[in-house]
């Protein structure tokens, strides 16, 4: 299968702190992969590099065979951890803003999806709660035509109902042109969604494992997987 | 659908169909959903969704026809063949649990038939 996402050796430091410790891993495309760790393992420095957003590091990361600059932007989709709508805006300007943003960008698709996610496209953003602004953040971000999705904790702070709707929105959007990375410490909600597995611990990648390879080999959930391998890690 | 999340979900799926095969929900001939429906209506990868119907189109279980989509075999022999597969794996549970207590052939026997005296048209006419 055609590699869409090659990382060699990233090292990534913040002052003295070690974000990335020569992390090495492949993405096929087509397929949909788990980012699991522990909190500071490194899964946001390691998206926000792919998504061009940090362009100082050590080490290469190839997009389809080139370095996350503007032109691995176009078809890379971040979805960054936390806020980042501007508050004045209303649901239809947000989307706006973002039409504006990227060439890729299918509107017919976002219609759809204000749609299928309930989103007021006159509400202002403000008066959203956590659950609703996720669903508009996944919303943007799916509305991409892009080959690679960077999801990061698309399912903080949501609700069953939130998430049921999230992840048929995902799929929905994957195909197999596009690969999906998803960075997420809700195991339980992607154990059916995930082709692959990469574990990451202190910036390395430690694991990589097809989520059924585990399942059949040693009857393990891949949350139990995930406890089993970190279990005994002390918190950074 | 609902999943053990510690077994290979494409041998659930696959189970699934069968299952329903033997129960005659899916008929022969009866067209199934397309690989992307599939998975939408399951919540599950898709590729997950792909693995299965390959492996069930290999055992000659579901046929794809080009431009078409895909469906049940047509075969007569398909849901008898299924219902017997389950019936001998059922069988099987239930003897050797059987065994694990200590019962022997004829004391199974005698097992089985109290119960079907005790519920006549019960738990076992459906």
């Amino acid at each position: 299968m055609r590699e869409i996402l090659t990382v060699t050796n990233l090292v990534k430091r913040y002052g003295g702190k070690v974000a990335l410790n020569g992390a090495n891993c492949r993405f096929e495309q087509g397929k949909i992969y788990g980012l699991l760790g522990p909190n500071a393992s490194g899964k946001t420095t390691f998206l926000k590099i792919c998504a061009a957003l940090i362009m100082i590091y050590q080490g290469q990361v190839l997009i389809d065979g080139v370095r996350p600059g503007l032109a691995t932007k176009a078809k890379v989709a971040y979805l960054p951890d936390g806020d980042y709508f501007l508050d004045w805006m209303r649901v239809a300007d947000t989307v706006n803003y973002f039409s504006d943003f990227f060439a890729d960008f299918d509107r017919a698709k976002a219609e759809h999806l204000l749609l299928e996610l309930e989103l007021e496209k006159s509400s202002p953003v403000k008066s959203l709660s956590k659950g609703m602004k996720a669903r508009l953040k996944l919303a943007v971000v799916l509305s991409r035509r892009a080959r690679l999705f960077l999801l990061d904790e698309a399912f903080d702070g949501v609700d069953p109902v939130t998430r049921e709707k999230i992840i048929d929105v995902m799929l929905n959007t994957f195909d197999q042109e596009s690969t999906m990375i998803l960075a997420t410490h809700h195991i339980d909600y992607v154990e059916k969604l995930l082709d692959e597995v990469k574990l990451l611990r202190r910036g390395e990648v430690i694991r990589e494992i097809a989520a059924e390879e585990i399942r059949q080999n040693s009857g393990q959930s891949i949350g139990e997987y995930y406890l089993e391998v970190f279990r005994h890690e002390k918190a950074t | 659908m609902r999943y053990n999340d510690r077994e290979p979900i494409y041998l659930q799926i696959m189970n699934e169909v069968k299952a329903q095969i033997a129960y005659g929900k899916l008929t022969p001939g009866m067209q199934l959903p397309t690989i992307k429906e599939q998975a939408a209506i399951m919540r599950v990868n898709p590729n997950t969704v792909a693995r299965v119907y390959a492996l069930l189109e290999q055992e000659r279980i579901i046929t794809k026809q080009k431009g078409l989509g895909t469906f049940v075999s047509a075969s007569e022999y398909l849901a008898r063949e299924l219902r017997e597969k389950i019936a001998e794996s059922v069988t099987s549970r239930f003897v050797s649990e059987l065994q694990r207590l200590g019962f022997g052939p004829a004391e199974i026997l005698q097992q089985l038939q109290q119960f079907l005296a005790r519920a006549p048209g019960g738990e076992n006419s459906r």
